[in-house]
This record gives structure tokens, C-alpha cells and sequence, in this order.
């Protein structure tokens, strides 16, 4: 249990989560994939906080805000999906490419 | 301790994949559930006990509940797609795996690196938690921050409350402004509108 195999973990997750985002075809799995990207960001600044600032919390706080707007992204983008789907009957990210109706 | 996070590291990469892979968005969604729960293990590991509990609140909690809820509300199209992935899957992949491998090798150069500061990587990352005060003292930590960590080193959530109203009220009260905005937002955009003013967009 070094930084090391902190970063290890984060870079992992991190990867798993752009894949997810960039090839999912629904958008609630593109969301998902966000969740994890953002959840890579926490894991790292944990681990900083852990092992390059003992004693110390600001990376324990930036993931506390990384937290809150990730509350708040996800909670927008789920109304926008269900906008969306209201609106054409799909949820499909490849098939969005218009903004209007 | 090792094997905990060993543990913990399976967990997190398994269900993240699982997530990702895995055909119907509602398994999908189970999948990050379990994923968001090993993070929080993670965070136990890491001694920031605050983090994970907020992690079971919001991530596990609402997140996950939020989005099977709209997974719920998608259900027509959602639950059973005639294809997971769009047309740049191939695409994704290799630049997913080219980001992995650019960032570990970027990890293996900083933590193997001969040129490092010899208190930042070798010392603090071996030692345990009964040796962070010494560490501190080699990393050049001030006074208090060392009393801190020998009079409370297993309780971070009384640290973080004193920060929240001290040296990070700014932050701490956009970011209840920006939640606010999001709320009403969301709130705004999801509603239900009548059928006519639709048509009139």
C-alpha cells in the first residue's frame, strides 16, 4: 500500500471511466462514466493528502467539493436526459444531434 | 493492512469494469454501486473517515439512486439497446489504453526517479501511520500541523469542520450556492411542461 499503487488504482479507474464516457451509446452510461473519472480524481487526491502532506486535510477538502459539483453535474445532466427522452422517445448519444425541436 | 487494499483494489477495478461492459444499463448502474462502495473502502484505508461516509451518503446513496431512477424513466430505450456502444468504441478503447499507459509510466517515473526529494516518496510512502509525525518533520511541516497529527491522528472529520468555517468559507458557501442553482435547474429542465408550450419551442 504505497502512492504508488494509489496512483496505480486511480489511473486505472480513470481509464475505465473515459472509456465508459466516450463509447457508451446511452447517455445515462456516458454519465456513469463521468461518476468514474471524477471518482479516479478523489482516489488521487486522497492519496496525496495521505502521503505527501501528513498531518494535513486540503486534499481531503478538494475532494469534498469534487464531491459536491459532481452531485450537482450529475443531478442537471440526468434532468437534461430526461428532457431529452420526453422530447424524442431515445436516449442514445449518437443519434443527439440537434439542440432544438 | 496489504491485502485490504489489494482487496479493495480488485473490488473497485472489477465493478468499474462491470459498469462500463456490461450490456444492460441497469446491471450497469448496480455495477457503480458496488464500484462507489469499494472507493469508500479505500477511503477507510486512506484514514479519511469523513470521505467515506460521505461517499456512502451522496455516491452510493443518491447518485446511484438518481441516476436508476432515470434509468426507470428511460426504460423504453434504455433497457434493452440493440448495440452498447456508439460507432468510436474502437477509437475509445485505444485512447483509453493509450492514457493508461502514458499515465503509468508517468507514476513509475516520479516514484522511481533518482533525482526525487528523499522525504516526499520513499520515507512517507513506507511508513506507517505511527511514523507520519517523524515523517512531517523530515518533510519540513510546521509546528501545529505536527500537534495536530500526534493529538488527533485517527479523527479527520473534526479538522475538516474547523477548516470548512476558517480558510475555506469561500468555497464552502459557493459551493452551497452552486448546488442551490443546480437544484432549481434541475428542477426547471425536468419539469413537466404542457403539451402546447412544447410545441411552441
Amino acid at each position: 500500500m504505497t502512492l504508488g499503487n494509489c496512483l496505480l488504482l486511480g489511473a486505472i479507474l480513470f481509464c475505465i471511466g473515459a472509456y465508459g464516457a466516450l463509447a457508451r451509446r446511452n447517455a445515462v452510461g456516458v454519465l456513469m462514466g463521468f461518476e468514474l473519472i471524477l471518482n479516479a480524481v478523489n482516489i488521487n487526491l486522497v492519496a496525496f493528502a495521505r502521503y505527501l502532506d501528513p498531518g494535513g486535510i486540503a486534499g481531503q477538502m478538494f475532494a469534498i467539493f469534487v464531491i459536491t459539483i459532481a452531485a450537482a453535474e450529475t443531478a442537471v445532466g440526468l434532468a437534461l436526459i430526461i428532457n431529452i427522452y420526453r422530447m424524442t422517445d431515445r436516449v442514445n448519444v449518437d443519434e443527439m444531434d440537434v439542440m432544438k425541436w | 493492512m496489504n491485502f485490504a487494499f489489494w482487496a479493495v483494489f480488485a473490488v473497485i477495478v472489477g465493478a468499474a469494469l462491470a459498469s462500463v461492459l456490461l450490456r444492460d444499463i441497469v446491471h450497469c448502474a448496480l455495477a457503480l454501486m458496488v464500484c462507489f462502495l469499494g472507493v469508500a473502502g479505500y477511503y477507510v484505508l486512506m484514514q479519511a473517515e469523513f470521505l467515506a461516509g460521505i461517499q456512502v451518503l451522496i455516491y452510493v446513496g443518491a447518485i446511484t439512486v438518481l441516476i436508476i431512477f432515470a434509468v426507470m424513466l428511460t426504460q423504453k430505450s434504455a433497457g434493452r439497446a440493440a448495440r452498447r456502444t456508439n460507432r468510436q468504441s474502437g477509437l475509445a478503447a485505444g485512447a483509453a489504453i493509450l492514457t493508461y499507459v502514458a499515465l503509468v509510466s508517468a507514476i513509475h517515473g516520479a516514484t522511481s526517479s533518482t533525482s526525487r526529494p528523499p522525504a516526499m516518496w520513499g520515507v512517507v510512502s513506507a511508513a506507517g501511520p505511527a511514523d507520519m509525525t517523524r515523517a512531517g518533520e523530515v518533510a519540513g511541516v510546521g509546528d501545529n500541523l505536527r500537534d495536530q497529527t500526534a493529538t488527533r491522528p485517527h479523527s479527520t472529520t473534526e479538522l475538516i469542520g474547523q477548516r470548512f468555517v476558517t480558510d475555506y468559507i469561500w468555497p464552502f458557501e459557493i459551493s452551497s450556492i452552486v448546488l442551490l442553482v443546480a437544484l432549481v435547474g434541475a428542477i426547471y429542465i425536468a419539469r413537466d411542461r404542457p403539451a402546447g408550450e412544447v410545441e411552441s419551442q
